[in-house]
């Protein structure tokens, strides 16, 4: 079924959506989920809550893309059930890797001089990744935003770890250099 | 600033650039066309002779040694056309034949077939199970290890993604058609004075899409990038539509609501829902008739792929083998609307197989051969995070194929439901899958991608 379609059906209160949504969504934002929380309990806690998120946001809003809109809600309830849930104990999760990586962009610290708008970050951050190559931009979206594992990406690029783990490393020091050249770091 | 901050921020990033990658991510998670192997098997026998003198062969399909495959004589590796040949050599560089040591077994005829490579599902999620015994995770699957099978079809995936674009081919759109005025006609629609549309763009949208491409890219998409995907009916009552793969939705307008007495949905207890669907089954009898369904078995449990939510129906044969096509391939899912109180169906689905694709009977395994495999390690499995605690830990199996828009070939499967003690949790057992193809081995080829991660 057409996006435009589910949303419609958002908009028109049919419970028709969250079915439509899941069967054609479903996996994509388990797979979001699982990278994040490692444990397919929360996963489908945080699919469910995506689910509600959107019965309840569609009307006012009236995404073009729905399996981005979706998708970042269920990456932002994902992140949200990993910190409510302290799960630093729980190895191997995709989300805390990449956050270990990002790590070497940021000074670590949270200084009131320091804090930054979100929205103004953003917004540096969508500068600097729309001034690198295509490829650069896709591997690094998939580590930091979907958290995929560097083997999912070798997957779906074509390219061996070694290569992916190169590319990850440049792109942070030259994203590192710009939030420097910024002053948001 | 913190590292947690840059992931927020990250997760803000504008919708232009997250497209960008999933749509990267899409592609590879359609399954990749690949030629198939049988083609290159001759050759590569061939190559194989040639280097080592024109020594005599055993033929891989002759030979009874379930080592061979994995010796290996042919591997045929992913999206390469020329497969690459590893010939098991010594000293004097040449194969290594080996023969059964019981010289009174006779080498077995197994017919030519293609070779077949499962195909991993990215995205395939954690298939593991809840549960305080294993009771509980039964299903509709008519099969039993007491099935007396000797070969099971592989088929085809009918629709496969092709070039650049990464579009969809081998849609038949009159038989679309045809089948969704079939279907029209079930609900005794008159098909006269119906209008079928598409979801593919309209000129204005396709003049539009072609100048942004070009302004972006420089690249224009080709004509194929433009056909619609999915017919459509819409009437008073239904919205009615058929994919590529020939799978029909109804969609109502208005749930109808069942009479009182039936209870039906996921509330329901499964003799309830069986009642609730042999009266559906009276009053939709054009659908359930096109669909073959003349004996029907009910499947409280959606059906092979486990619609959530859905009652699935399928018909129960005449042989064993008709009954597990039927169960896997052919069959309705009938769906409740959970929110309202009422048993009310609002929605139909026919999960109508296009059997044109067929590869071959394909010789098979039994499961108890497939436990042997699962102990060897030659398995697929979403739940690789845990260690595989061992065959004793096999709670239950079931034969089943895996049905998805992402697979290349439609194979069948040993799938056991093993208990991991690592994943227990809350009084809770979890019980992992883990798939052991049915196909005998010598038919599988580039087992080296089974490597059992999905998500890691």
């Amino acid at each position: 079924m057409q996006d435009e379609l589910i949303v419609n059906m958002y908009w028109q209160r049919d419970e028709n959506a969250v079915t439509q949504s899941e069967i054609k969504y479903g996996k994509y934002l388990r797979k979001i989920a699982n990278n994040i929380l490692y444990d397919f309990r929360d996963a489908e806690e945080s699919v469910n809550e995506t689910y509600l998120k959107a019965w309840n946001s569609m009307p006012p809003s009236k995404p073009s893309v729905l399996s981005v809109y979706l998708g970042r809600l269920t990456r932002q309830f994902s992140i949200d059930i990993y910190r409510t849930k302290n799960r630093d104990k729980r190895g191997g999760t995709q989300y805390i890797d990449s956050l270990d990586e990002l790590s070497e962009c940021v000074s670590g610290e949270e200084s009131v001089e320091a804090q930054v708008e979100l929205s103004e970050l953003t917004g540096a951050l969508e500068e600097y990744l729309r001034s690198i190559p295509e490829e650069q931009r896709v591997i690094f979206v998939g580590r930091y935003y979907f958290c995929d594992s560097l083997r999912d990406i070798t997957r779906y690029y074509g390219f061996s770890e070694s290569k992916i783990k190169s590319i990850l490393y440049r792109v942070r020091t030259g994203l590192k250099l710009h939030l420097e050249k910024e002053g948001l770091i | 600033m913190k590292k947690e901050r840059l992931s927020d921020a990250i997760g803000q990033l504008d919708d232009e650039i997250i497209e960008e990658t999933a749509q990267v991510r899409d592609k590879a998670g359609s399954k990749r066309h690949r030629p198939l192997a049988w083609a290159s098997v001759a050759a590569a026998c061939a190559v194989l002779a040639l280097a080592v003198g024109l020594k005599v062969l055993p033929s891989m399909f002759e030979s009874d040694n379930d080592e061979l495959p994995y010796a290996t004589s042919v591997t045929v590796t992913s999206d390469e056309e020329e497969p690459e040949i590893t010939t098991a050599t010594d000293e004097n560089d040449e194969p290594e034949v080996t023969t059964s040591s019981d010289e009174e077994d006779e080498p077995e005829e197994l017919p030519d077939l293609p070779l077949i490579t499962p195909e991993l599902e990215v995205g395939m999620g954690f298939e593991g199970h809840d549960v305080e015994d294993i009771s509980e995770l039964y299903n509709g699957n008519p099969w039993t290890p007491e099935f007396e099978l000797d070969t099971l079809p592989v088929y085809n995936n009918p629709i496969v993604y092709e070039g650049e674009w990464h579009l969809p081919v081998g849609a038949d759109y009159e038989e679309m058609e045809n089948m969704l005025l079939r279907t029209a006609q079930a609900l005794g629609i008159d098909t006269d004075n119906v209008t079928v549309s598409d979801n593919g763009y309209s000129e204005e949208q396709t003049l539009e899409i072609r100048a942004m491409y070009e302004k972006v890219s420089g690249e224009v998409p080709p004509d194929e990038y433009f056909y619609p995907t999915m017919l459509y009916i819409e009437t008073e009552e239904y919205r009615i539509s058929v994919d590529q793969r020939l799978n029909i939705d109804i969609d109502f307008t208005k749930p109808f609501v069942l009479p009182d007495g039936y209870n039906f949905g996921t509330s329901a207890t499964d003799e309830e829902n069986t009642e609730a669907v042999l009266y559906l089954a009276e009053k939709y009898s054009g659908l359930f008739e096109l669909m073959g369904i003349e004996d029907p078995l009910v499947d409280t449990k959606g059906g092979s792929a486990g619609y959530s939510g859905g009652i699935a129906c399928f018909d129960a044969g005449e042989t064993e083998i008709e009954s597990v096509l039927n169960y896997n391939f052919n069959y309705i899912v009938l769906y409740d609307n959970s929110i309202t109180p009422e048993s009310d169906l609002y929605i139909i689905r026919l999960n109508n197989f296009d059997y044109r694709g067929k590869l071959g009977d394909y010789p098979i395994i039994s499961s108890d051969e497939a436990l042997e495999l699962l102990g060897e390690g030659k398995y697929i499995t979403s739940v690789a995070r845990y260690d595989f605690p061992g065959t004793e830990y096999v709670g239950r199996v079931e034969l089943i194929y895996r049905v998805t828009d992402l697979e290349e070939y439609y194979i069948p499967y040993y799938r056991f439901y093993v208990e991991i003690p690592e994943g227990a949790k809350d009084g809770k057992k979890l019980y992992g899958a883990y798939y052991v193809p049915a196909v005998r081995q010598e038919y599988i080829s580039d087992m080296t991608v089974w490597d059992g991660h999905f998500n890691n």
